[in-house]
């Protein structure tokens, strides 16, 4: 115990080392912390007697306990210092008190159990609720052509694309206007990415140069991504053979005359 | 100190009112006296409220007390004694430590001057040398006056004192030799005139 005790304001405690925390979670300090040729900082080296001088000492401090310990019974204490320094007398009711608040912790404490156990019951119902939505949501269905149908149509006439069939009555409502808002988003994202497939396609195509296709999907951590690229034939192979197992339409922007993507 | 039956003990542990009334009627007595003769007089009004503190610890706690690990019931709530008492010293010491704290060479604890000391016609005695007792105890290191107490007017054995101050039974009878060392040298003028 050291007088900074006193002051944990001002000298707020610096917590355990790396080494110690890893001893206080693993039961054991690393290997690479025991090895004494380590160096703890730039400026500071442990003693090169630490190890005896510490030893001494703990030798010594032994040798006084033991001796002490081998001492105790050499002075009997006196009989009346019992019985001059008394206890005051106890309230007569402390034991009932007591055994009353003890209860009432008890009961408190069986109450707050209950409320946390219906909490817990409230949220797996939560957790179940959940789970049905989720097991009866599914991505709306897309033709099974779309892909080769939109990249052959853009490549050839855009007049080619037409609109993704409208959504089941089932799912309309939430869904539409969600499907609305990702249109929305992709348009924008794709509208930006338009631009760029413009500039890159008139660098490195030197024919004619139809219009770019952007997409936008999510890969396989459900990352969204966009994409663009410009509808040459290279191009068009590229994004068919990804496409092959990998994409699969996810929006069609005619609008735009775009198509977003999804990765799964 | 004689220890409660096992079968007390867990019904305790299974929430039965009576065996907690039990425990408590049978603790009682020499908790309220042990964290009177550790923490002073000056502490006088509060004992009974800190014992209480201590038996709802205690209670909140006793599912985790395992009467199969060999240390008897009694000597497992005098740790909770021993902590709090402890801890209240500690937080005194936190409101009330100056500059003038003391260092006690031999334990390497910082002992605060007691208060007491200036204050003698309010202290509650019953007899000069009881005040004297308690002056003198008021003087050990925290855990010497703990082992003292325990040993000499609680009579825990050597090895119960050991568990409840989390120490070898070599370093409980070292503290309590340096404490009946430093008693006899102040109280050996009041025992010459037989107080």
């Amino acid at each position: 115990m050291s007088g900074l005790d006193n002051n944990n304001d001002d000298y707020p405690e610096s917590g355990p080392s790396d080494a110690e925390r890893h001893a206080l979670d693993h039961g054991d300090f690393r290997p690479e912390d025991l090895d004494p040729a380590r160096p703890i900082a730039e400026d500071f080296e442990i003693a090169p007697d630490f190890v005896d001088s510490a030893l001494d000492r703990v030798l010594a401090d032994q040798a006084k306990i033991a001796s002490e310990a081998d001492r105790v019974d050499d002075f009997e204490v006196p009989g009346e210092w019992r019985t001059a320094y008394p206890v005051p007398d106890i309230s007569p009711d402390f034991v009932s008190r007591v055994a009353a608040k003890i209860e009432s912790a008890r009961q408190e404490a069986a109450s707050h159990g209950a409320s946390r156990a219906a909490s817990a019951h409230d949220a797996e119902h939560r957790s179940a609720d959940w789970q049905a939505i989720l097991a009866n949501y599914s991505p709306p269905e897309v033709t099974p052509d779309f892909v080769n149908r939109t990249l052959d149509a853009l490549r050839t006439d855009r007049s080619g694309l037409r609109a993704v069939p409208p959504a089941p009555e089932s799912r309309a409502g939430g869904a539409a206007r969600r499907r609305a808002a990702v249109t929305v988003l992709t348009s924008l994202a794709a509208a930006a990415l338009v631009a760029l497939g413009l500039a890159l396609g008139g660098l490195f195509d030197s024919g004619p140069v139809p219009s770019p296709v952007a997409g936008m999907g999510k890969d396989a951590e459900h990352t969204w991504t966009t994409a663009s690229f410009s509808p040459t034939p290279w191009s068009t192979e590229l994004m068919r053979n990804a496409g092959g197992a990998n994409f699969v339409p996810f929006e069609p922007v005619a609008a735009f005359n775009l198509a977003a993507l999804e990765v799964r | 100190m004689t220890d409660l039956d096992r079968q007390t003990i867990e019904r305790a542990q299974a929430g039965d009112q009576a065996a907690s009334r039990e425990i408590i009627q049978k603790l009682h007595r020499p908790i309220i006296a042990t964290i009177y003769r550790f923490l002073g007089s000056r502490f006088r009004s509060e004992v009974e409220d800190i014992a209480q503190d201590i038996f709802l610890k205690v209670f909140r706690s006793i599912e985790r007390f395992d009467p199969d690990r060999g240390v008897k019931f009694s000597t497992w709530v005098y740790t909770f004694v021993r902590n709090h008492c402890f801890d209240i010293i500690k937080r005194k010491r936190l409101r009330t430590t100056s500059l003038s704290v003391t260092r006690d060479a031999e334990e390497g604890q910082i002992e605060v001057p007691d208060e007491r000391a200036a204050l003698p016609g309010k202290r509650m005695q019953n007899t000069e040398l009881g005040e004297k007792i308690e002056e003198a105890l008021a003087g050990l290191g925290e855990d010497q006056r703990m082992a003292f107490v325990l040993r000499e007017y609680e009579g825990l054995d050597y090895a119960s004192i050991a568990e409840v101050m989390g120490v070898s039974e070599g370093t409980v009878k070292s503290r309590l030799h340096r404490a009946k060392e430093a008693l006899r040298t102040r109280l050996e003028p009041y025992m010459r005139t037989g107080a």
